[in-house]
């Protein structure tokens, strides 16, 4: 039996989250968790383990750069992969995203297609 | 107003002393004998604004002080009139042309000499005023572009998610409950209330921006313009665990205001703190009478309303700048909604009503916002 992928949503505001958790919650094979802060999405890594974290950027306290740098620095969680979420989509940010260590980065408004792809695309094991 | 200083460099005593008399009733003088004098003394704070140079002097000659002043950045900008009898061709040119701004020959006319300095020196005042708006001009226009770039994020999370559940409800249209869709349009709606808010933020702006606020005085209740808004704000309030205490005096406060402005004052106070009080905590709302300036001639009687919270309070640092457009405290959480422009548009509203409003960080903990109506307004009609 192939084991739902785990998704973390890290996004300070709620309606975001709820979006995403909608659209993931309809295809059957994602398990999610989310949090509000950056603090709280490295608090959170050791017991929920995510497979995929959605990442926004812009977040008061440590923003999305900054974690997604720990992330990635860390050995037990380099292998996480980790979609960047953002408002805006200047080069300069997309290009600061992928150095801190992204898989992939999505501007909002994303529709749900994106999303999914995104998320087949950083599972190595799922290709669609 | 502050006496300008002017520093005299001559190396005679005579005509030092002289100088120092013709000038000092109008300005503020400094001596100087030498070249090294003068540059000390130029360098030194408070530094003079103006300099006459002589210079024909023993050791450094005027012309090497002056050179040496416009290369030290601490004295490029203090303006220097050369001084001398020296005759020589080309002299005023070169001097000049060192950065000096004017030439006045010996022996010295005295009025001349007066009102060479004077023009000078009002010059540079009107400089100084140019530099100085130019920088509150500068300082708006960033204020301002942060606005813009604040009211777009703002927008775009409410659009993200109208668009995003109309998707979820075209493509899940026969695969979903009926309740599922009807809460799709729910979230629509309330990002469409959302943006709503936003717009009237902008509105609100642009009449603010054009001087175009009218406002209708009459006669109201102020507790019970109160209470309204307090009751709008029960359902949040209790949803976050935060208790709203009112206290009003039994008898109605009657007064002359814009009964719709100050509600939405007190909506926007009550917002606010709502926004930066956490759970447990209390919001107290106190409306009672009082009186406008208590201390002067213009004492009259006036109608306070004050919200006091328990939430994080107002950096010290910020308590007077929180009125300003699109400032935003800088401890909003982004997302935290608000556009920075609420407390300006109160303020507005306020002055308009000719009371006072203003903030204190109380003892222990959170804020309290306080805001005085004269009773009898006789309004400035938003012209």
């Amino acid at each position: 039996m192939e084991q739902k992928t785990k998704v973390l949503i890290v996004d300070d505001e709620q309606t975001n989250i709820k979006i995403l958790l909608e659209i993931l919650e309809f295809e059957d094979e994602y398990t999610t968790t989310s949090v509000t802060s950056g603090e709280e999405c490295l608090a959170i890594l050791p017991e929920f383990q995510p497979d995929v974290i959605l990442l926004d950027i812009m977040m008061p306290g440590m923003d999305g750069y900054e974690v997604c740098r720990r992330i990635k620095n860390s050995p037990e969680y380099e292998a996480t992969k980790i979609i960047m979420l953002s408002g805006r989509a200047m080069q300069n940010e997309i290009d600061n995203g992928f150095s801190a260590g992204a898989d992939q980065y999505l501007s909002k408004p994303f529709g749900m297609d994106e999303l999914l792809e995104a998320l087949k695309s950083v599972q190595p094991c799922r290709q669609a | 107003m502050n006496k300008d200083h002017i520093l005299v460099v001559e190396d005679n005593e005579t005509n030092r002393v002289y100088l120092n008399l013709l000038l000092e009733d109008e300005y503020r003088v400094s001596l100087a004998e030498n070249g090294a004098q003068a540059l000390h003394i130029a360098a030194a704070h408070p530094q003079p604004q103006l300099i006459l140079l002589d210079i024909v002097m023993p050791g450094m000659d005027g012309y090497e002080v002056c050179r040496r002043l416009k290369e030290n950045p601490d004295t490029q900008d203090i303006l220097v009139i050369f001084f001398t009898s020296l005759l020589e061709k080309g002299g005023e040119y070169k001097g000049l042309s060192l950065g000096a701004i004017d030439y006045i020959s010996k022996p010295v006319q005295p009025e001349l000499l007066r009102i060479r300095i004077k023009q000078h020196l009002d010059l540079l005042h009107v400089r100084e005023e140019l530099r100085k708006a130019l920088q509150k001009e500068h300082q708006a226009n960033l204020a301002k572009s942060e606005f813009l770039a604040n009211m777009s994020h703002e927008m775009r999370t409410p659009m993200h998610a109208i668009l995003s559940y109309a998707n979820f409800g075209l493509r899940r249209i026969d695969k979903v409950p009926r309740q599922k869709l009807s809460e799709y349009f729910q979230e629509i709606r309330d990002s469409g209330e959302r943006l709503t808010l936003l717009l009237n933020d902008l509105l609100d702006l642009a009449k603010l921006e054009s001087g175009n606020m009218s406002y209708a005085m009459e006669e109201h209740d102020l507790t019970s313009t109160i209470k309204e808004a307090v009751t709008e704000f029960n359902a949040a309030a209790e949803e976050k665990g935060i208790q709203l205490i009112l206290k009003a005096p039994e008898t109605p406060l009657i007064g002359k205001f814009d009964d719709t402005r100050i509600g939405q004052v007190v909506r926007n106070l009550l917002s606010n703190a709502l926004k930066f009080t956490e759970a447990g905590k209390k919001i107290t709302i106190e409306v009672a009478q009082d009186v406008l300036a208590p201390h002067g001639p213009n004492t009259k009687p006036a109608l306070r309303f004050s919200i006091h919270d328990q939430g994080i309070g107002i950096p010290p640092t910020e308590v007077e700048t929180i009125f300003d457009k699109f400032i935003q405290s800088s401890t909003t959480k982004s997302g935290a909604g608000g556009t920075g422009l609420g407390l300006a548009i109160c303020s507005q509203i306020i002055q308009a009503h000719q009371g006072k409003i203003w903030a204190e960080n109380n003892e222990n903990d959170g804020a309290t916002f306080f805001v005085l109506l004269p009773k009898r307004a006789a309004i400035e009609t938003g012209k």
